[in-house]
């Protein structure tokens, strides 16, 4: 029987977000190693970084802008992580979605109301990150490859694609430089009141609780987290793995062209050749550290795209170059391996439930830990039985 | 088509896949024992750049390639301990070591270089191989390169044999297909892991040095612009055979060498379609070869060493967290439902499943969920085709 009779179930589901916060400041002081043996000084740089970043209104509306796409991208790849699909084709996907995106929004310039252009732009960019997951996600389930390996060369495959495309066919003819037509500003996703961050941030926090809701309440969410937890049991229950796989690759993928479509219509109005924002790294980072749980990448998507706002901001003025912030985003993720050993010490599992968890799920995407809170419900529940 | 041309294609090609080749050869080594290593992209760039380093602030393009094995060793070493030591999931490990070996090398060389882009004043000696380098077409493009090209090229039988005909070899791929067997044959699982991991960062380190130090003589940000997760893929499509990798590297190389090769010719193509031609025909390959090739059966499963101690284990699954939690999970061998918990608006629903009907002694895989609406629709769902 068990000895609590009532369970914390706050402190208990905020537990694995310690883990995640350790690892940061791990992280920041790992950093600031870096930086002393550069002969910098970590407490000016991090005074620059934190007081620029959060305490100016500049770096506030830069931040929220930038946090949007990251957001939306994140919130496709929980649905995809938690599947225990590796889809690290963002990259790909976001560039061939908001190419689909600016053309289709320029066509629609002066042809159709705002909303419906936004609209349309928004369903082309979704089409388009969904097709780019559809191959190497029909590649899984009917030949069984490796999605890690076939996502990546997917990334190549749409950097040669779109910058083919932004040169010859749906170039802007009366501009040199390779480019879409642009869409002009008045078109453009409008600002949040007066500031200057655009409404696809509203899209970026309705994607995230869309998709916590999914998880929350939905056959749908829980045969993907049963996927993602122990596939054999999601074969043995009847679910139709293949398709789950499947659902997971392309909603991900969707998400992403969405987040391509939101860089297009709220900041940029037109695809360049040479463009590629590259979220799908710090997408991980963030996702990782937020355990999957697509209500808390919120707060670290708007963390990571402030340090990376920071980082361009105190680049100049202090001398340290913006790959730091990069750096700290690798620095973030090996700390998180790091205090995720230390969780797991911690949890009553002990190494072999480990190995043979480990063994049904090979190659798949670690979950959050089972917390005694979720164990706790079932303990309750049972408890006329014990 | 002169043969000035060919010989120009065909030394491009070999040079394209010298990185392909050392990088996949060691992660041959690394996969054969279990490990999946999405690191080598961010080992590459760590070569890359302290090869670079070494090699400019040394003067010697030979110390330039120690430094950047070095760094190669050390990142293979972090992947070891984080991945066989702490248990945590490799592609996750992979992930975050590309990203900081992307972010440190980039950092570290516009803080020391500032806005300079300088180039080596040395390089590896170029090797002629007396009489060969004097045949038409392949003798100046083959036979007249840089040392580390021929090291690349012998280094395939030499990989072939310690994989295949040596105790290491055997070992590792004992360790790689069944870690439990292996180790209760004897083999130190954690040790040949270690070594593995270790060879595939120093090669991956080899690899990046060949790029900085021998090919370009300079250093770029993310230089290898997805070499390490090309290796990756062509060690699968190669099979984990060095020979087939060396052939799969080398189609790779001519491919990438085509597009230049046309545009001198003046064929009217796209370059981007050549440019994506062997990206596209990693994956045909990979779907051509499915289900040819077998994974190695313990790739990306951790090994503890605690299980395979002698400790007993469970061989009723309802005993310890049975006992823990006050109830019996699943004693069948089969996956049933536990447990409902109704209270107010919220269900949660357990799963369990056991992982073979003869050992039942796993931890049942939890799944738990809040549940708005009818518990009954999960059971629904669940039923028609489950035999519990």
């Amino acid at each position: 029987m068990s000895s609590k009779a009532t369970p914390q179930p706050l402190a208990q589901r905020l537990a694995p977000l310690i883990t995640s916060i350790a690892a940061i400041v791990a992280a920041l002081a790992l950093g600031a190693v870096f930086l002393l043996l550069r002969g910098k000084d970590p407490v000016a740089a991090y005074a620059m970084l934190f007081s620029r970043g959060l305490g100016t209104s500049y770096g506030v509306s830069e931040t929220l802008i930038h946090m949007a796409p990251l957001l939306i991208v994140s919130a496709g790849l929980v649905i995809s992580l938690r599947a225990g699909v590796w889809n690290i084709g963002i990259d790909g996907q976001l560039l061939v979605g908001a190419l689909l995106a600016g053309v289709t929004g320029a066509a629609l310039a002066g042809q159709a109301p705002p909303p419906v252009l936004w609209l349309a732009a928004a369903v082309a960019g979704m089409v388009g990150g969904l097709l780019w997951a559809l191959v190497p996600g029909i590649l899984r389930v009917r030949w069984g490859l490796n999605e890690i390996i076939t996502t990546l060369m997917m990334n190549y495959v749409a950097l040669n694609v779109t910058s083919w495309l932004v040169k010859g066919p749906v170039k802007d003819p009366n501009v040199v430089p390779p480019q879409t037509v642009l869409i002009p500003r008045d078109l453009r996703l409008p600002g949040i009141g007066s500031s200057g961050v655009h409404i696809g941030l509203l899209v970026g926090l309705v994607v995230a609780v869309l998709v916590w809701v999914l998880f929350r309440n939905t056959v749908l969410g829980f045969m993907l987290d049963v996927l993602g937890r122990n596939r054999q049991a999601a074969i043995h229950a009847g679910m139709p793995v293949g398709g789950l796989t499947l659902i997971a690759l392309l909603a991900s993928g969707a998400m992403a062209g969405l987040a391509g479509a939101n860089d297009i219509l709220g900041v940029k109005g037109l695809f360049q050749g040479n463009w590629n924002p590259g979220y799908g790294f710090a997408a991980f980072a963030l996702v990782y550290l937020a355990r999957l749980n697509p209500l808390w990448i919120i707060p670290f998507a708007y963390f990571l795209s402030f340090l990376s706002i920071g980082g361009e901001m105190m680049a100049r003025p202090l001398g340290i170059p913006t790959y730091f912030v990069e750096m700290l985003e690798g620095l973030m993720l090996l700390c998180f391996a790091v205090a995720t050993w230390f969780e797991r010490r911690r949890s009553p599992y002990s190494a072999e439930d480990e190995i043979e968890l480990g063994a049904a799920n090979a190659g798949e995407p670690p979950q959050p830990p089972i917390t005694d809170a979720m164990l706790d419900g079932v303990v309750r529940g049972a408890g006329g039985r014990a | 088509m002169n043969s000035a041309f060919v010989t120009a294609m065909i030394a491009a090609a070999l040079i394209a896949a010298v990185p392909l080749v050392l990088a996949a050869l060691g992660e041959a080594v690394g996969e054969k024992a279990g490990l999946l290593n999405l690191g080598i992209e961010g080992m590459m760039l760590a070569g890359a750049f302290f090869a670079f380093l070494v090699a400019f602030n040394t003067n010697s393009a030979w110390l330039g390639i120690v430094g950047g094995i070095v760094a190669g060793v050390v990142l293979g070493l972090l992947f070891a301990v984080l991945t066989i030591s702490l248990r945590v999931d490799q592609v996750l490990v992979g992930l975050a070591i590309t990203i900081f070996g992307g972010g440190l090398t980039a950092f570290l060389y516009r803080d020391i270089f500032g806005g300079q882009n300088p180039s080596l004043p040395v390089n590896t000696p170029r090797l002629a191989i007396p009489g060969l380098s004097q045949l038409p077409i392949v003798g100046s493009s083959v036979f007249n390169q840089q040392a580390l090209f021929y090291l690349a090229f012998l280094l395939v039988p030499v990989f072939a044999f310690l994989l295949n005909r040596t105790r290491f070899g055997l070992e590792v791929r004992a360790v790689g297909e069944n870690p439990f067997a292996a180790d209760a044959a004897g083999v130190n699982v954690i040790r040949i892991r270690y070594v593995a991991a270790i060879i595939a960062g120093g090669m991956a380190g080899l690899a990046g040095a060949f790029l900085s130090v021998s090919d370009l003589k300079i250093f770029q940000v993310g230089m290898t612009v997805g070499a390490g997760f090309i290796a990756l893929a062509l060690t699968m499509v190669g099979g984990w055979n060095p020979w087939r990798i060396l052939v799969a590297s080398v189609l790779f190389g001519l491919l990438r060498s085509l597009g230049n090769g046309l545009q001198i010719l003046g064929v009217d193509v796209r370059t981007e379609f050549v440019t994506m031609l062997p990206y596209i025909g990693i994956m045909v390959a990979l779907a051509a070869l499915a289900g040819r090739t077998a994974l190695p059966a313990a790739l990306g499963i951790p090994y503890a060493e605690a299980a395979a101690k002698g400790k007993p284990r469970e061989t009723d699954r309802g005993g310890r967290h049975g006992t823990k939690h006050g109830i019996t999970l699943g004693q069948g061998s089969f996956p049933r439902l536990v447990c409902l918990k109704e209270e107010l608006a919220c269900v949660y629903i357990a799963v369990t499943w056991a992982p073979s009907l003869q050992r039942c002694s796993c931890r049942p895989s939890l799944v738990a969920v809040s549940w708005r609406r009818t518990p009954l629709r999960a059971l629904a769902w669940m039923s028609p085709r489950s035999p519990w």
